[in-house]
This record gives structure tokens, C-alpha cells and sequence, in this order.
């Protein structure tokens, strides 16, 4: 034979209030979605029975205050109010989806049970629509005992449940907070929820879900909506755009943001299941690059996640993701076809999100690049402004190499483009596609160096000698000299590393700490890369400094001030030093003193270790 | 004056609010030399922290490598002063992806092995992790045995601090039963990912295309197809999921969805080709020698397709010669697949070349 669990009711209520509801008032939204499955139910019995919720407050004086939440929705018989008690056992945890879809009575039974965190007695009267039901009354307390009876009152079938406020809990009771908690959880249901207290009532469902509505045109539409952001988020948003998929039957509204978007913070979106809200903080309803808006939508037909916290992963969703996608999509290209100031408002603030879809979308590619901005040495540009004037656009993929360049790109007058950031090379590199007459080109420093003016002959000639000693001194170091002329003429010698170099003075620094395991790994690891991409060091000819070093031989003092210009090069390129190269900076000062302060003693040989 | 040190936080916390790719390396190399150039340790180290999670999202394994190292030689230095779960957690990256260079020997992996080995029994740590670590280089060596003896191993140990989150290793499973030509079981080992019931940074991503194959020899298509179209959402607009651009392009040939598969081709080859993992890229270009293998059996011998540089040049209309392509993949593949057997003492990888033929045999209409 079969036997049941024992229910200790006490236990199922603080597992409830510790861990189901995660807040005490979900007892709300509880009670509404009873009173919304007990009209659905009713509506499938009469399809033209429209439903009501009412929620009444007393706040009688000297005793706790009540809560009598009433409906219009089908109704218990006594059989059925005997079986959701017994079924509570099974259905207490709710299936793998956390859907409230299984046993009605069972579900009726567990939202009635959050009740008791705010209430130490719930009562139930209810009618039953089926012919002839008598009116029933179910009194149950915490402590897991009940009891039932018939009542003889001739009522309208629905439901009434009666709490009574918990010392403790009246904040929850006040009728501010029930009106805010029922608009909160119920604001899109399709039929109105009254809240009352002594003769005040009010709808607070009245208007319905704000998308819904008609509207005398666009612009009242957009302010209303505006206003209903406003209302929910606490948000004065840039714009409002309609939201609808048929996929999953969603409908909604997308927010845009005041301003910019973090890439990577989390989306919270709210969304409501079925009209009664499910999370606030669904994060996988519309697509990643849309991270410029905040949501509101309802969805019939998708499926919610265990937690609750907003939609499960499945093709239905994948489904609505694109088409609400295609919302936001055809909203911008409207904008930018016919609203060229809205979508420069815009732009300032979501280039960002624009360059994430253009790097998606064909199309929007297409549409969009031109717009788009950049960081550029000659400020911040658009795509247009840098195409128009040149055919050749050349832009650096590296933030920390695009700052080494910067200041000796823009004296030399050279448009640079920094296009470190996520999406922007890729952006850039297919600009070919759509204007084939543009060149694109990826450089790095050494390239930048190629545009520095050569020295004529003679000049050539003048440093021959400071270049051998140059090569020499830094050979060591695995940096090539050079000597070119640039702008700013104050700056002596530019360090250039291209993201190759700089990873292995890197491997270099790593090295030199390690232990002989890993100083073998990475011994490796270099040799396997071939020869060490160097780095380069150019002097410039036009600075006044480098101009008297060679013109002077090449002694042991030329040879220090080479190095010491190495490493103030490399601090001005914010690279760390190396052990060694640490150590020129104290020997490589003496040295250049030494001469001066014993004249008569001779210069130091050469340092061996280098 | 500012202090140089708020520069590094802020670059730290300019970086957190990037999605991991190139710029957000650069600005923590950028964090990182300025930590040393004030030689605070500290800093530096948190630092490395970040730049390692980044590079390791980002495709730079190599990166992680070396800052990897001077992490460990500080810690070991001073054992009080650093955090040692963060590079004990880090240590098995290390070693999955040490084995991607060949240039790295054999016998020094090994030491590794036995070094993280150590360092985890002296942690009090199970097996667990480290099980994980060793079956995945033995797949990689061919050595089929010494995996199995790993993943016995591995069966036996205990959940613990330093192991893998479930996702991970369900995907992790998913690939080793894969390698053992074991499809049921593979899908069956995919299943909690598959299902979403559990997830990660890098999981279902990955999963979603390791499953294909398996799927494809299992008869079970539109499963298969479900999982792709799932799959490569995630995975299509970032570089570093070269591995699993392969196994979409593969499935796209073995579908004989050709005008997918050279959509596929287009988009990511150069990426392919850049990856600093060989092997990644060696299974990029297998696929790529199985599209030009399948062309040619549909009687195409030439096509326009947008190839980076490199690769041989088109004709006068722009065309490109599928022999030559194809010829192009098979040297490239050898010449990976060479360097890593003579590393490795086994012939894994020139197994792999020598399979295609049976599984274009295999490939529908």
C-alpha cells in the first residue's frame, strides 16, 4: 500500500520564506497570479466572462491590519479545496521550469502558503462556478491545522482570501505599498485590479500596458511611453522604441539609455510571462550588440528559467531575440535615413552599440559607417571626414602603440587613426568593400618611421660614425638604430615596439625571475618564434642634442649617452626595465660624470658585461 | 600630482568594463609595465591577474605564459605575501596550453605535470584537476593508453577546491570521449551543457560545436543542426574560437552546405591563420583542406573566394584554383603535423591528415 508524507506545514513555510520567495512581499504577486489562473480557468469555461481582482485594506484602529484579496475567477468546490492541501506535498517544488503550469489546486495551494509569512491565519471563502456549489469557508493555521465548512450564503462565485497583518509586517499592509506592489507585479493584465480602503478605490491597472494603447500620433505615442520608463525605472531615457515578436508572442518597449553603455555590465531586462512580471533582470532577451537599451516586454509563449530570472535558452527565444533585434535594427536605419539630428543625438551618445551592429550586420555596415567616429591625431573624426580628403586611411589595431605615436604622428601632420578598440579595426579594414578606390592600411611605428624624412647624403655621411657606435652600444639590447628627422624637435630619440617586440621584452623580464623549469618553457617559447622581432630606437637629426653627439667621436662618453637616451626612451614609452637595463641608468649617469668629476683619471674600458 | 599607482587602477577598472579581446589586453599590458616601472610588486601582480584572464579570452595563451611565470617566481619567493589559489588555478592553463607550442619538449611538459602535481598534493587538493590536465595533454600526444589511465584516475577522485567548474569538465569529458571515436558518449557527456542546465564563460560555446561531429557520425542531424545555428552565435564574432570555427566549417562540408561552408572559410581563415595555438590552427586548416577536397569531388575547380594574403593568388577573372588551394592546405597541415609528432614521439597528428579521405566518404549531398 501507498503511504504519504506527513506535511509539517510550519517546516514548508519557513523553507518557504528562507528560500522560495526570496522577498516577504511576493505574497502579492502570489495572490494575483491565483486570482489570474482562477479567471483564465473561468475564461475557458464562458470566453466572454471579463475578469476582476480586487485587493481591500482595513487598517482598523488597535488591531493589525487585513488584506481581502477577491476574484472573480472560477472557485473552489469543498472536494477541491481538500485535494489542493493534499497535493501541496507534491507540488511544492515547482517543475524543472519553475512554471506554475502542473496541478491547479496544487499551485493554488502553495500560493496560498507564502501567505503565511505575513499572516498567521489565512481564510478562504469561495464559490464554486459549477451548478450548485455552495459557498465554502477554509480556515488554516500556521501551525498546520485547518478546517472547513459550508457556509450558507448565496455569494457570486469567485474567491476571497483574508490575512491578517503579522506584528511586523504592516509596511506591507499599508495600501500605498499594496498599490505599488500590484501595479508592480500586474501592470499589463487585461483586466482591472481595484485596490481599496474604507471608501477610496482605486485602478491601478487602469491604462493597461502603455504600447498597447492608441495613440493621436507617434509623438504621443513616444511621450507616453517616455513617461511609462520613466514611471518604472526611475529613468528619463532618450527615446522609446516598440518592441513585438511573433515568436514567443512578445511585445514590449526598448528604452534607450541617457548615456553611454558599459560593453560588458549586465543586461537587465523586465519581463513579464503572461502579463504578471517575471524578472527584472532578464539578461538573454535581445541581442548582445542592443546593450543601449533597457526593456520592458511581455512574452505568451516562452519558457522561464528555473530561477525565474528571466527566459530559457531555446530556439523559440533564439527566435523572438532576432526578430525584436530587427526592431531595434529598422529603428536606426528609419533614424538615419530620416532623422539625421535625433540620429546624431544618438550617435554622440551610442557609437559604441552603432559600431557593435555594423560590425554584425552587413547592411548596417552599409548604412552606418560613414557615421561612425574614431579617435583620430587630428581629433575625432567620422569615417566620412577621414575618407573624403585622402583615399588612404591608416590606423594602428594597438591602444598602447597608437599612444606611443600620437604625439609624433600629429606634429608630423600625419592623420592617425586609433583603432584599438573592440570592433573598430574590423570596421576599418573593410572599408575596401564599399568604396573600392580606398586603402586601408594597418601600421605600427616602424611603418610611422617610414614617413620621417630621410637625411640627404651629406648628412648621412656627418653620422655615420654615431650610427656604428649606436648599433654597437644597443646591439645588446636587440634595438636598431636609427637616425631620422621629425617633429617635435625637442624629443631626442623615439622607442618603437611593435606588440611582437614588446611581448618579448616581456618574456625577457619573466625570464630573468624564473625558475629553471619555466625559464626552460619559455626559453622555448622564444626560440620557437624565430628571431626576436627588434625594437628600434630613432634618433632625430633635427634635435639639438643629437646634433652635438655627432659631431663629437665616438668615445666611451657618446657610447653612455646612447644608452641613457635608450632607456629615457623606453620610460617615455612606459616600458619597464630590465635588470640591465636598470643598471645603465645609475652606471650609465657615473659614467658620464666620472670625466668630470676626476678629470685626470682615464675613461673606464668598455663594460663587459654588455 | 597624480600618483602613478590611481593610473594603474584606473587602468584596471577601464579594462573591466571592456569585453576581453585585444584592447582590453593592451590597456593591462599597459597596467602591468607600469606596475614594474614602479616596481610594485603587489600591483603587478594583481595586474598579471587580470592580463592573464583576458589573454586567456582573448586568443594570447602565449601572454599568460610569461606573465604565468614571473607570478609563480614571486609567489615562491614570498608564499604569505601572494595568493596561492589563484596560481594554482592558473597552473593547469598553463600546462593545457604549453602543449600548443611545439617548440616546447616533451620532457618539459612532463616536468610540468610532475611539478603542478606537487604543488596541488602539497595544497591538499584531490587528483581531480590534475587527472583532467593529464588526460587532455595524453589525447593531445596519442598516447590512448596513458589517457585512459588518466580518466580512470580522474573517475575516482573527489570534487574539490581546485577543480573545474562542471561545466567545464562536462565539456572536457565531451572531447575526450570524442577523441575515443566514443560518439554516444560524448553527446551523453554534453548533455548538461547542451541543455543549459550548466554554463560558463566559455561554455556552451564550445561544447556546441564539439558536439557536430559526434552528432553527424551518430546519424543525428537535426539535432546537429539545432546546435550549430545555437552554437555559432556564440562563438562566430570572436577570433579566439578557432577550434570551433573549424569543427562549424567541417560540419558545413559534411552537410555539403558548400555556400555556407565558404562563408565560413572566408570569414575566419586569417583569423586561423594569426592564432598563436598551432594546433587550433591546424585543425582550421584540416577543415579547410576537407572544403577544397569536397569542391573538387562536386567537380569545382575554380571559385571566387576572398582569401587573405599568403594564400595562392587568383586567376585573371579572380578565380582561385581549388587543386592549388587545396594543395596549399595539405603543406601547411603537414608541416604542423610534423612538427608536433617529432615533439610529441607519436604520429596523432599525421593520423589525423591520413582520415580525411574517410570522412569525405562519409560527406552528404
Amino acid at each position: 500500500m501507498t503511504h504519504r508524507f506527513q506535511i509539517n506545514l510550519r517546516g514548508i513555510i519557513d523553507l518557504l520564506s528562507n528560500h522560495l520567495y526570496s522577498r516577504p512581499e511576493v505574497f502579492v504577486r502570489e495572490l494575483l497570479q491565483n486570482a489570474v489562473d482562477a479567471i483564465t480557468a473561468r475564461q475557458h469555461l464562458s470566453s466572454k466572462h471579463s475578469g476582476e481582482i480586487t485587493l481591500a485594506v482595513t487598517s482598523p484602529r488597535g488591531k493589525p491590519p487585513t488584506l481581502e484579496v477577491t476574484d472573480n475567477g472560477i472557485g473552489l468546490t469543498e472536494d477541491e479545496i481538500h485535494q489542493f492541501l493534499a497535493t501541496i506535498g507534491e507540488t511544492s517544488k515547482r517543475d524543472a521550469e519553475g512554471r506554475r503550469t502542473g496541478d491547479y489546486l496544487g499551485q493554488f495551494g502553495i500560493g496560498l502558503l507564502s501567505c503565511f509569512v505575513v499572516s498567521k491565519e489565512i481564510v478562504v471563502v469561495t464559490r464554486s462556478v459549477r451548478d450548485n456549489s455552495p459557498a465554502v469557508e477554509w480556515r488554516g493555521q500556521e501551525d498546520g491545522t485547518y478546517s472547513v465548512r459550508t457556509l450558507d450564503l448565496d455569494i457570486a462565485p469567485g474567491t476571497q482570501v483574508y490575512l491578517s497583518c503579522r506584528a511586523g509586517k504592516e509596511e506591507l499592509f499599508r495600501t500605498e505599498s499594496i498599490k505599488d506592489l500590484a501595479l508592480h507585479y500586474g501592470v499589463l493584465l487585461p483586466y482591472p485590479i481595484r485596490v481599496t480602503n474604507g471608501r477610496a478605490s482605486f485602478v491601478v491597472n487602469e491604462e493597461g500596458a502603455p504600447w498597447r494603447r492608441a495613440y493621436s500620433g507617434e509623438k504621443a505615442r513616444t511621450q507616453a511611453l517616455l513617461r511609462f520608463g520613466k514611471q518604472v525605472f526611475g529613468t528619463a531615457f532618450l527615446d522609446a522604441i516598440p518592441l513585438r515578436s511573433r515568436a514567443g508572442r512578445a511585445d514590449g518597449v526598448a528604452f534607450v539609455l541617457p548615456h553611454p553603455a558599459n560593453l560588458s555590465a549586465r543586461r537587465a531586462h523586465r519581463v513579464y510571462l503572461r502579463n504578471m512580471l517575471l524578472s527584472e533582470e532578464a539578461d538573454n532577451l535581445l541581442p548582445e550588440w542592443a546593450f543601449f537599451v533597457k526593456a520592458v516586454v511581455n512574452a505568451d509563449d516562452l519558457r522561464p528559467t528555473a530561477s525565474r530570472e528571466g527566459f530559457y535558452e531555446d530556439e523559440r527565444l533564439e527566435a523572438a531575440r532576432v526578430e525584436l533585434g530587427d526592431c531595434l535594427r529598422d529603428y536606426l536605419i528609419h533614424l538615419a535615413e530620416e532623422e539625421s539630428s535625433r540620429f546624431q543625438r544618438f550617435l554622440a551618445v551610442h557609437h559604441l552599440a552603432l559600431k557593435a551592429l555594423a560590425a554584425q550586420d552587413e547592411e548596417c555596415y552599409r548604412l552606418f559607417i560613414d557615421w561612425l567616429p574614431f579617435e583620430t591625431t587630428q581629433g575625432r573624426q567620422t569615417v566620412r571626414s577621414l575618407r573624403e580628403p585622402s583615399k588612404v586611411v591608416r590606423y594602428v589595431d594597438d591602444v598602447a602603440q597608437y599612444h606611443q605615436m600620437e604625439k609624433v604622428a600629429a606634429a608630423q601632420g600625419f592623420t592617425l587613426v586609433n583603432a584599438g578598440y573592440v570592433y573598430e579595426a574590423e570596421l576599418l579594414s573593410r572599408l575596401p568593400e564599399i568604396y573600392p578606390d580606398m586603402e586601408v592600411l594597418q601600421i605600427d611605428s616602424a611603418a610611422l618611421a617610414q614617413d620621417f624624412d630621410e637625411l640627404a647624403l651629406d648628412e648621412q655621411d656627418r653620422i655615420h660614425d654615431f650610427l656604428e657606435a649606436a648599433t654597437d652600444a644597443l646591439r645588446a639590447f636587440k634595438c636598431r638604430p636609427e637616425v631620422r628627422k621629425f617633429k617635435p624637435a625637442d624629443l631626442p630619440a623615439l622607442f618603437s615596439a611593435g606588440a611582437d617586440a614588446r611581448f618579448f621584452r616581456s618574456l625577457e623580464q619573466s625570464k630573468e625571475t624564473a625558475d629553471p623549469l619555466f625559464q626552460g618553457v619559455l626559453g622555448s617559447l622564444e626560440a620557437g618564434r624565430g628571431n626576436a622581432p627588434q625594437t628600434e630606437l630613432i634618433f632625430n637629426f633635427d634635435n639639438p642634442l643629437i646634433q652635438r653627439l655627432t659631431k663629437m667621436r665616438p668615445t666611451s662618453i657618446v657610447r653612455r649617452a646612447i644608452e641613457v637616451l635608450y632607456v629615457q626612451g623606453l620610460l617615455l614609452a612606459h616600458q619597464p626595465l630590465t635588470a640591465r637595463e636598470l643598471g645603465i641608468l645609475s652606471q650609465g649617469l657615473a659614467g658620464l660624470l666620472d670625466p668630470l668629476i676626476v678629470p685626470s683619471e682615464p675613461a673606464r674600458p668598455k663594460e663587459s658585461e654588455l | 600630482m597624480t600618483d602613478p599607482r590611481d593610473q594603474i587602477v584606473d587602468l584596471l577598472c577601464e579594462a573591466e568594463g571592456l569585453p576581453h579581446g585585444p584592447a582590453k589586453v593592451a590597456l593591462l599590458e599597459e597596467a602591468v609595465q607600469l606596475a614594474d616601472s614602479l616596481n610594485d610588486l603587489d600591483l603587478g601582480f594583481e595586474a598579471r591577474n587580470g592580463l592573464m584572464e583576458a589573454a586567456n579570452f582573448s586568443g594570447r595563451p602565449d601572454i599568460i605564459l610569461v606573465a604565468f611565470t614571473w607570478c609563480l617566481a614571486q609567489y615562491d619567493r614570498d608564499r604569505e605575501r601572494f595568493d596561492s589559489y589563484d596560481i594554482l588555478w592558473k597552473y593547469k592553463w598553463v600546462i593545457t596550453i604549453a602543449y600548443q607550442f611545439p617548440e616546447i619538449s616533451r620532457p618539459r611538459l612532463e616536468q610540468l605535470l610532475d611539478d603542478i602535481d606537487r604543488r596541488y598534493r602539497e595544497a591538499g587538493s584531490t587528483n581531480y584537476g590534475v587527472s583532467l590536465v593529464r588526460r587532455k595533454l595524453m589525447v593531445h600526444f596519442g598516447e590512448w593508453q596513458k589517457a585512459r589511465a588518466a580518466h580512470s584516475q580522474f573517475r575516482k577522485c573527489r570534487r574539490d577546491f581546485l577543480s573545474d567548474c562542471p561545466a567545464c569538465v562536462a565539456a572536457s569529458n565531451c572531447y575526450y570521449f570524442a577523441s575515443q571515436r566514443h560518439w554516444g558518449r560524448a553527446v551523453q557527456a554534453a548533455q548538461p551543457v547542451l541543455q543549459n542546465r550548466l554554463t560558463c564563460t566559455e561554455e556552451p560555446h564550445r561544447t556546441l560545436a564539439n558536439v557536430l561531429r559526434p552528432l553527424f557520425h551518430l546519424g543525428r542531424l537535426e539535432e546537429a543542426r539545432v546546435y550549430q545555428r545555437r552554437g555559432y552565435r556564440l562563438v562566430g564574432q570572436a577570433n579566439h574560437f578557432v577550434e570551433q570555427h573549424a569543427e562549424h566549417l567541417q560540419f558545413a562540408v559534411l552537410l555539403g552546405d558548400m555556400a555556407q561552408a565558404k562563408r565560413l572559410l572566408e570569414r575566419h581563415l586569417s583569423g586561423a591563420l594569426q592564432i598563436v595555438t598551432v594546433d587550433d590552427r591546424f585543425q582550421f586548416l584540416l577543415a579547410g583542406r576537407l572544403w577544397t577536397d569536397r569542391l573538387r569531388s562536386r567537380g569545382t575547380r575554380k571559385l571566387k573566394v576572398r582569401l587573405p594574403k599568403g594564400l595562392p593568388s587568383p586567376d585573371a577573372d579572380g578565380k582561385s584554383d581549388v587543386s592549388a588551394l587545396g594543395a596549399w592546405f595539405t603543406a601547411q597541415s603537414q608541416e604542423i603535423a610534423q612538427r608536433f609528432d617529432a615533439r610529441n614521439g607519436t604520429n596523432a597528428f599525421q593520423q589525423q591528415i591520413d582520415e580525411l579521405p574517410e570522412l569525405l566518404r562519409l560527406a552528404l549531398d
